[in-house]
């Protein structure tokens, strides 16, 4: 029920301009939390059924996959094809936890040695590093599970999700008045507080400063189900009851914070933004994982290229689109145990994929897992095995990437001690 | 002079939306005018909601799921439900609903099921939103399912009710916070009755438990002799997951304020314990208390458990089998090296465990230090007064008073002997 708003620099970080990481770096940042659980095998880690044990499904016929820029991905992630050269994945990253609490927290932070859930989320940091001056750092869209309450320094809680709070801003600086005034500073101050957020009257007016003259996007009305499942498109494996369920079940929240998160970095609100994948329920598995998967990665799939394409049609500075500048992370907390249990469900699994969109990537797909989906050493300099310092990628490198690709300034005393992906990068 | 006015402090308790303070002057300026403005604001409802909200997160994350039935058409004079489907005449049973016991209503006979308490394996009870797929129904008396909507939402709130209800009570009682999770009674209305008397019905078959007066306000009364441990069994609690270790993990991380922290489960060694298991998130896995890579974390997990062992978890309900239980646990604080104490597996006892640890003042001071202080950094003399304080006497209300007072009149305040008595 909670939702957060960051927006308090804390050291701020200044951008450098030189060393290791990528040629172009993002300006603004997307993390997209898949909540519960994704089986990567549905999306950027598929088999075929001579790469993987007996029991391991789903498996695919090479025809199936989505080959592109030396990738090799699941059917689901076909409608990212015509961004592939932007994406680089990586596959087999320990995350050390089977707890979705504890992966939750880790995901938010982008690291395994959590020192405190209060500590600042990436999503904050990344925002420092990007714009430090900004009053709103990051921001937290959709509903995060209360167990998960994000977290980031100085912490705003409100009790809808972020998106609701910001309908009720922008309706007051542009509905209400045509001039910031005292009395509308007061006003949203006062629905800031009723809203039994937490934060100093700064940011906020600051926050409005900004929101003015902002159009608020209609609710966002999606209908991927005919896209999902067109011919071209549909995994026969789908039944008629999943699509049936899909239908019925709706995209509604996906969707408004794809909306959102497209409102907040395309008019300059937040360098920063966070956002959940929907319910955490969807995505936890542990019953008919094959048939639920199925359905939320293909959803998910149609959601980002939704936004990707917002992007591509978004004027950025220099005559360059918000395409080239948004860089986007999309992990999950926990991974999917490769075996089916009793119920056709999948348990957790410590390991997990992640997907990076943006510039300064090198497109490709890095990590590798064995026939039983377990990570293989790789080499940190080209990402793949084979070498004499082969070594098992975890989430901490993640993280440490993440702020190297942003330029964020000595990530290591931010307790980001992991080892840059250099491969990641162009 | 106060550094936050009385309009402040209303925001931090949550009571903005309650009429202006009665007090002499408009502007309070004394620490006695803000003391009873801050006792009476303690008073209220919304007060306690936003505090609920800041220490025990974990109350208020989940929905309990029952399932709410549709009302169809009248079948010969008789009310008729289902849960997704109509289903023809001839399928249809004749049911006395618990939530009415003197009339008896029709159903769709495979979303009664009287017998089928599990899935299909019986690995778990029927708690998945995706039960139905299990073979789930409403089970005897329709004990599972909610007549409608509006009643589900009833049940529902009932839960939280509970557990705001019950703090409610040690706050305005004056009673140590410690009772919150070491008391068998609680405060709870008829609809929150309805829970444990379910439970009480599965484990004796005695239909007449089920006799309850629904529309009976919220009252302070004892639960039934396994219940112990106040909160910890509470249907706030045990219904919050069917994933067991998940509240465990919230124990400590939001009680003690100790978050649980993966040192590295590695993949393949969760291969090895679980390939050829495929029931093995619903058993007990004791091994992993020693499990490098694993123990840290289920040392306590594991261990918190035990005093659960009666009880099954679930969104829809519990049962509770006293043939079940175990008789000794340990209580671990940070990690495996860290034992605190050993004894009886029961909530009871695991509740006393709780309270008694350092942690536990820390933390609740902690808390109430973020809340107060609205995420600003806590003085560390503060803070250091405070954790005495409150470890001595466990009086929730006189720490958010003085945290408060602190706030806006400075550490001297309560140190000069104007802290609360």
């Amino acid at each position: 029920m909670l939702a957060a708003v960051a927006v308090v620099p804390r050291g701020a970080y200044a951008r450098p301009v030189a060393g290791a990481g990528p040629g172009r770096r993002p300006t603004k940042f997307l993390q997209i939390f898949v909540s519960g659980g994704l089986d990567s095998l549905f999306l950027v880690d598929p088999k075929s059924r001579d790469e993987v044990k007996p029991r391991i499904a789903p498996v695919y016929t090479a025809q199936q996959l989505v080959e592109s820029n030396g990738m090799r991905l699941a059917p689901n992630c076909r409608p990212l094809e015509p961004y592939l050269s932007r994406v680089s994945v990586i596959n087999g990253i320990l995350s050390g936890t089977v707890g979705h609490a504890t992966g939750a927290v880790q995901t938010l932070q982008l690291r395994r040695n959590i020192r405190s859930s209060s500590d600042a989320t990436i999503a904050t940091l990344v925002g420092q590093a990007l714009e430090p001056e900004s009053p709103i750092h990051a921001f937290c869209l959709g509903r995060a599970e209360s167990l998960w309450r994000p977290t980031a320094g100085r912490v705003v809680y409100d009790e809808f999700p972020s998106y609701e709070l910001l309908k009720r801003f922008t309706s007051v600086v542009n509905d209400t008045h045509d001039d910031l005034g005292e009395h509308v500073i007061q006003q949203v101050e006062g629905l800031y507080r009723d809203a039994r957020t937490r934060e100093a009257a700064t940011p906020v007016r600051a926050l409005l400063q900004r929101l003015k003259g902002k159009v608020v996007p209609p609710p966002a009305v999606f209908d991927s189900s005919s896209i999902v499942f067109s011919p071209n498109l549909r995994d026969p494996s789908i039944s008629d009851a999943a699509i049936a369920a899909f239908r019925a079940k709706g995209d509604r929240t996906l969707m408004e914070s794809f909306q959102w998160a497209l409102f907040l970095l395309k008019n300059n609100i937040a360098p920063s933004v966070w956002m959940s994948s929907g319910s955490y329920f969807n995505w936890d598995t542990h019953q008919q994982n094959n048939g639920r998967q199925d359905v939320n990665t293909a959803h998910l799939m149609l959601g980002l290229r939704w936004f990707l394409d917002q992007l591509a049609a978004s004027p950025g500075t220099g005559g360059r689109t918000l395409l080239d500048e948004v860089g986007i992370v999309i992990s999950s907390e926990i991974g999917r145990f490769p075996y089916l249990n009793a119920q056709e469900g999948k348990d957790h699994f410590p390991q997990v994929s992640a997907i990076l969109i943006g510039p300064g990537l090198r497109a490709g797909q890095f990590g590798q897992t064995d026939a039983e989906l377990i990570g293989l050493p790789v080499n940190l300099r080209t990402g793949r095995p084979g070498g004499s310092s082969d070594t098992i990628l975890t989430l901490d490198d993640v993280g440490r990437t993440v702020l190297e690709w942003v330029g964020a300034r000595a990530p290591r005393e931010s307790g980001y001690d992991g080892r840059v992906m250099d491969f990641c990068f162009a | 002079m106060p550094v936050i006015s009385l309009a402040e402090v209303d925001n931090v308790l949550g009571t903005s939306t309650l009429p202006p303070p009665q007090l002499p002057t408009t502007e309070a300026s004394s620490v006695a005018q803000y003391r009873q403005f801050i006792r009476a604001r303690l008073a209220e409802p919304l007060f306690v909601e936003t505090l609920a909200k800041e220490l025990l997160p974990f109350v208020v994350q989940r929905p309990i799921m029952p399932r709410a039935l549709v009302q169809g058409k009248t079948r010969d004079g008789r009310a008729f439900y289902y849960r997704s489907i109509p289903c023809p005449s001839s399928q249809l049973t004749s049911v006395r609903p618990w939530w009415d016991l003197t009339t008896s209503v029709l159903i769709c006979r495979d979303e009664y099921r009287p017998t089928v308490l599990y899935s299909s394996d019986h690995t778990t009870e029927c708690t998945s939103p995706t039960s139905p797929t299990f073979g789930c129904g409403c089970g005897p008396f329709l004990l599972f399912c909610a007549r409608d909507a509006k009643q589900k939402a009833v049940l529902d709130a009932a839960v939280y009710e509970e557990v705001l209800l019950t703090l409610k009570h040690v706050i305005d009682t004056r009673r140590p916070l410690s009772d919150l999770l070491t008391m068998n009674e609680t405060v709870r209305s008829g609809y929150g009755d309805f829970y444990y008397a379910r439970t009480e019905f599965l484990l004796h078959g005695d239909p007449a438990v089920l006799a309850i007066r629904l529309d009976a306000p919220p009252t302070l009364k004892p639960r039934p002799p396994q219940y112990g441990g106040g909160l910890l069994s509470m249907p706030g609690l045990l219904y919050a997951d069917s994933a067991r270790r998940v509240i465990m993990m919230l124990l400590w991380s939001d009680l003690l304020c100790l978050p649980f922290r993966s040192v590295n489960v590695e993949p393949h060694v969760l291969i090895d314990a679980a390939r050829d298991k495929p029931a093995l998130r619903s058993e007990s896995h004791e091994e992993l208390t020693v499990t490098p890579g694993c123990q840290n974390c289920h040392s306590r997990l594991e261990y918190g458990l035990r005093a659960f062992a009666g009880w099954s978890f679930g969104q829809i309900g519990t049962s509770y089998d006293p043939k079940r239980t175990v008789a000794s646990t340990r209580f671990y604080g940070a990690d495996h090296t860290d034992l605190r104490d050993e004894g009886p597996a029961t909530p009871a006892w695991l509740g006393a465990e709780f309270v008694s640890q350092p942690e536990f003042a820390a933390c609740m001071v902690h808390k109430v230090g973020e809340l107060v202080f609205e995420g600003e950094p806590v003085p560390g003399a503060l803070s250091r007064y405070l954790r005495a304080e409150f470890a001595r006497t466990q009086d929730l209300a006189t720490l958010v008073e003085d945290t408060l007072i602190a706030r806006t009149f400075g550490l001297a305040t309560l140190s000069r002997g104007t802290a609360s008595n």
